[in-house]
């Protein structure tokens, strides 16, 4: 009895400390990324990354280069002309 | 010979009792203390309603009306009223009946009374030593091992609930190793008593009286007692200790047995933060696995931490031993211990090693450093104690050898004692020195919260000439509750903003944030502040002062 009930507590302890080092590692893993991701907060932060590259930018004389300028005001254009179309 | 031995310990304690009641003032507010101090009144005010004291209900009703109104954001004791009857209660009726109405008065009282537990709790360690260990010199180096602990000892002047739990549980150990010695009625009453404040303390109490449970469960099937004894024993336990547990604790009456479960939930309840860890921020209830030992592992003095890394895998290896040798048919030397001392070493053993357990695999929802597990701190001493008298008792067999261990000791005896000094006030915030400029900010530092009052006496030594001192914080820190260690004439000038910078004249920052500062901006401090002072320790920051340039 005396034996049985040690074997069976060090086999519980093993068994428990076996599924935290394997299943329990992968669980624990997710719910880490899952809890430590603040959305809002992330949010906030890139948006002030694209208010402040915009701003930058804006200090620039010229922001684009002649082709893409080209190509922006053919989409632009055509962009305008089908919302025209709809009207 | 004898009365000399007497005196030495006697003069040890005296001094450094003395030495608490000289240093008590010196420290700041810990975070919890108001709230704390708030729940002593709640639990206060329904004693007094229950025994019809008007007169006296009357003063306190007033001052729990009065810290409500101060600061209405504090946890509402109706809802967090589970902790504050042992030692809560008991300072508030201190501070009514001395009449203390000074914020100073009441808060440094609050200290030294925090402070005087623990000079008892070392006492009781002393004799949990003495009645373990033969060589005086182990015993000695143990109960000033206990006492010097840097955070340990900074938190035992200002941590009310921690380091109270520490206390009570030493004391309960203490009374426990008594009744492994004799299972005297005594001994269990003494135990129940101290296990059930404990518990009332802090409910991990519990694990006491389920752990002697168990240890008496194999002295059963070692045949050291009866079917009957153990019956018996397991019933006066239990009696006593739901019986104590019942007459002191308010929280225990809102038990219902059919919502047993929801009664225990209260006690698990977590904020939703996010804290620093190794330079990330996660959620406090899903802390990587490797929180509690890395903290132990920085914030533990390195000898301390090597003697009991080598002691607990010493107590594994003969807990092993001792399985493997298991007879069925043999008693004698065939069980789990062979000696009283070694099932008190067992004992401290599963504690420390079943906690580790529980707060590495299970989510424990943990901030503030390690302070939730103080308590660890009497096994963790115990075992640092246990390897040091096996090096001890290898080493006495020549006389030389006895010089050379007095002397590595005495070297690490004044080494903690020059940290201390350093350190002083914020032993609180004391890492060893694996943490130094190039890492401590991967770490929070002032988690109590401990500098805001001498950070706020700074400021109105600096700021003589203005009626009026704005006051912002660029940190999670409630600066405002600072000011109750300043006198009444110096605290009435003070004007708190929070983040609102454009209209501080000062900004404070404890660099403690509960928010990542890498993403959120809310206390960057503006370009129009200078740093007029910084408070740095050993390399590492501490905190930090702004001044708007006019």
């Amino acid at each position: 009895m005396r034996i049985f009930f040690y074997k069976f507590i060090i086999i519980i302890v093993g068994l428990f400390i076996l599924y935290q080092l394997t299943i329990g590692y992968t669980i624990k893993k997710i719910q880490q990324k899952f809890y430590s991701i603040n959305v809002k907060e992330q949010s906030e932060f890139i948006k002030d990354k694209l208010r402040e590259e915009i701003r930058s930018t804006l200090k620039k004389d010229e922001i684009l280069t002649k082709e893409d300028a080209i190509l922006i005001k053919k989409f632009y254009l055509k962009i305008l002309s089908e919302i025209n179309r709809v009207d | 010979m004898f009365i000399s031995k007497i005196k030495f310990i006697y003069i040890f304690f005296i001094c450094y009792l003395l030495l608490g009641l000289f240093i008590y003032s010196d420290y700041g507010i810990g975070i919890e203390e108001h709230f704390q101090r708030q729940n002593g009144f709640y639990w206060l005010k329904k004693i007094l309603t229950f025994f019809r004291l008007d007169d006296l209900n009357f003063v306190v009703l007033e001052k729990y009306n009065n810290i409500i109104s101060y600061d209405p954001s504090l946890p509402n004791s109706e809802f967090f009223n589970f902790y504050g009857i042992a030692f809560d209660t008991p300072a508030a009726f201190i501070e009514v009946i001395l009449k203390l109405n000074e914020s100073k008065l009441y808060f440094e009282v609050r200290h030294l009374f925090n402070f005087f537990f623990y000079f008892i709790s070392s006492i009781f360690f002393y004799l949990i030593l003495k009645s373990r260990f033969k060589d005086k010199i182990i015993i000695y180096l143990g109960t000033i091992f206990y006492i010097t602990n840097p955070r340990i000892f900074g938190d035992s002047f200002h941590n009310n609930k921690d380091v109270f739990f520490l206390s009570i549980l030493t004391i309960s150990i203490f009374f426990l190793f008594k009744y492994f010695e004799k299972q005297k009625l005594k001994n269990i009453i003494l135990l129940c008593f101290f296990g059930a404040i404990a518990t009332s303390s802090r409910i991990m109490g519990l694990y006491l009286p389920i752990l002697l449970s168990i240890f008496l469960f194999t002295d059963y099937l070692s045949k050291k007692i009866s079917i009957k004894i153990f019956f018996q024993q397991i019933f006066s336990i239990l009696f006593f200790f739901i019986f104590f547990l019942y007459i002191h604790y308010p929280y225990m009456w809102e038990l219902n047995f059919f919502e047993f479960i929801s009664w225990f939930k209260a006690f698990f309840y977590h904020m939703n933060l996010r804290i620093l860890f190794l330079g990330d921020y996660y959620h406090i209830k899903y802390l990587p696995r490797l929180y509690l030992p890395t903290w132990i592992s920085i914030t533990v003095p390195l000898y301390i931490l090597i003697l009991l890394i080598i002691g607990h895998l010493f107590m594994l290896r003969r807990l092993f031993q001792r399985i493997a040798n298991i007879r069925p048919t043999e008693q004698t030397y065939s069980d789990l211990w062979r000696s009283i001392e070694e099932k008190k070493d067992l004992f401290i053993f599963i504690s420390l090693t079943s906690f580790l357990i529980f707060a590495i695999f299970l989510n424990t929802a943990m901030l503030s450093g390690w302070r939730h597990f103080y308590f660890l701190h009497i096994f963790i001493i115990y075992i640092a104690i246990y390897k040091l008298n096996l090096i001890f008792l290898y080493f006495k067999r020549k006389k030389i050898n006895i010089l050379l261990f007095i002397f590595v000791n005495l070297l690490f005896l004044i080494f903690i004692i020059k940290e201390l000094f350093i350190f002083h006030p914020y032993q609180s915030l004391y890492f060893n020195s694996l943490i130094n400029q190039k890492n401590y900010f991967n770490f929070p530092i002032d988690t109590p919260s401990l500098t805001r009052s001498d950070a706020l006496k700074f400021i109105i030594n600096d700021s003589k000439n203005l009626s009026k001192i704005f006051v912002a914080n660029a940190c999670w820190t409630p600066l405002y509750n600072g000011k109750d260690l300043l006198n009444i004439s110096d605290k009435i000038n003070l004007v708190f903003v929070g983040q609102d910078y454009n209209k501080a004249d000062y900004i404070y920052t404890n660099f403690n944030y509960e928010v990542d500062p890498k993403y959120n901006k809310k206390y960057n401090i503006p370009s129009e502040f200078k740093e007029i002072k910084k408070v740095s320790v050993r390399g590492i920051t501490i905190y930090s002062i702004y001044k708007k340039s006019r």
